[in-house]
């Protein structure tokens, strides 16, 4: 049987993954002949802030997971991430993993690697202490970015005005040098898509809607679309849906390299054999 | 309005209760761990049956639960505590933390912090899910747990 453009999708997605490729239209990946590896350099939203396509993510199980591996272990993971051209790093404050930041700094040049970090400070009054203090965890003057953590209603531009105001601020005097969200409903993120102020936003994508803010990646696809068009940096997480979609990888990772509106994206390593293990399917699939 | 008798209670917004029921879901099986010392069974039953409850308030309730996760060593060395309370005033699902280490000094915080009231004040903190993702890594690991029940004698519920 001849195989058709929707019996290949079939095949390489599955039946959701099919429908919602024909619908979108046909991906990135199948248009030119570039491989992809995770150490690719892109530069991400309206400040051009350099990344890698992939991100060392130091936040899963709200970092419980990186933070196993201690102070040490964890500045070592960077080490060996960084050794093969992962310079990303992607940590929060809440996953109380700027300390181990800090200890792979001294082994790294700092100007070498691109911080993310995420806020959890919800006033504007704890926002710049809060900010003084990551840059004393993290062991730098600046951070490359800054996202507020968790937003989840849609009217989260007006309800974090004042912390959102604080970080301007800070990007203008260049401690921050852009700035965004992290999203935690697909109301959240249709906001994000029209919020000139949300420059760079990370939110959860895969194949199968696993650990998503809709169980139809159609319709945060469509979301991120608008926030690519509108010149966002948009950064995918949940790409292994929190571990659920392991046994996946290859499809999921081809699915969001795919879709043409996710920039880079994050995945936490719990060691560097998951690690190299994941910077190789990248390249394969 | 005097003379008249204000009567508070609670109140949840959106998924409060659906959230506060998995916290429910999530200690039950606690219970149920061999070894666990009796009384420390009882009091989480107790807290798991209250919570299954709401809104319906379990008069004379009083119980506290922590859970404790330890990490790292000597170069660098962590500990967390997740904490359910439940008394007639208060409901409280919250998380705390501290890191130490001799180049880093030391450093406590405050993670999640959920808390209900019986005025019908709410006063939230932090990522309610990861709490859950916090408690359920902790429970899975090496931790303590302490368990207290100091319900007066109205609260009937069953454990």
């Amino acid at each position: 049987m001849a195989m058709n453009r929707r019996n290949f999708f079939q095949k390489a997605y599955g039946t959701a993954g099919a429908a919602l490729i024909t619908t979108l239209g046909r991906p990135e990946w199948l248009r030119g002949a570039t491989a992809r590896k995770a150490s690719d350099v892109l530069y991400l939203g309206p400040d051009k802030i350099k990344v890698t396509r992939m991100a060392i993510g130091l936040g899963t199980n709200a970092g419980n997971v990186q933070r196993e591996l201690g102070l040490q272990g964890v500045a070592d993971h960077l080490k060996f991430a960084f050794d093969r051209g992962q310079f990303f790093w992607d940590t929060a404050d809440a996953y109380k993993t700027h300390p181990h930041v800090k200890q792979a700094l001294k082994s790294i040049p700092r100007e070498k690697v691109t911080i993310l970090t995420k806020t959890d400070v919800r006033t504007a009054a704890e926002m710049k202490p809060a900010l003084d203090r990551y840059l004393q965890e993290l062991g730098t003057d600046y951070i490359d970015i800054l996202l507020l953590h968790g937003m989840h209603t849609p009217k989260w531009p007006e309800e974090m005005k004042g912390v959102m105001d604080v970080i301007s601020e800070a990007r203008e005097k260049g401690i921050v040098r852009t700035h965004g969200a992290s999203i935690h409903s697909l109301e959240a993120l249709q906001t994000a898509a029209v919020t000139p102020w949300c420059k760079v936003h990370l939110q959860g994508i895969n194949h199968a809607g696993v650990r998503m803010d809709s169980t139809d990646p159609a319709v945060v696809v469509a979301s991120l679309r608008q926030s690519k068009a509108a010149g966002k940096g948009v950064l995918g997480m949940k790409v292994l849906g929190e571990g659920a979609l392991k046994d996946h990888m290859d499809e999921t990772l081809r699915f969001v390299m795919g879709i043409g509106c996710v920039d880079a994206f994050t995945i936490g390593a719990a060691n560097r054999e998951e690690l190299a293990h994941v910077i190789s399917r990248i390249e394969a699939v | 309005m005097q003379g008249r008798e204000f009567e508070e209670s609670f109140r949840f917004g959106g998924d409060d209760l659906a959230y506060l029921s998995k916290v429910a879901q999530r200690l039950a099986p606690v219970a149920e761990r061999p070894g666990l010392a009796p009384e420390k069974a009882e009091a989480i039953r107790r807290a798991v049956a209250a919570l299954r409850k709401l809104p319906e308030p379990t008069p004379g309730i009083n119980v506290q639960i922590e859970v404790a996760h330890r990490m790292g060593g000597e170069e660098f060395s962590e500990s967390y505590t997740y904490a359910v309370k439940l008394d007639e005033r208060r409901i409280e699902i919250s998380s705390r933390g501290s890191q130490y280490g001799p180049e880093v000094g030391s450093t406590s915080f405050s993670l999640e912090s959920l808390q209900w009231y019986s005025n019908g004040q709410a006063a939230h903190q932090g990522n309610r899910d990861t709490w859950l993702e916090r408690l359920a890594y902790a429970l899975a690991r090496d931790h303590t747990l302490d368990a207290a029940d100091e319900s007066g004698d109205k609260c009937t519920e069953a454990v």
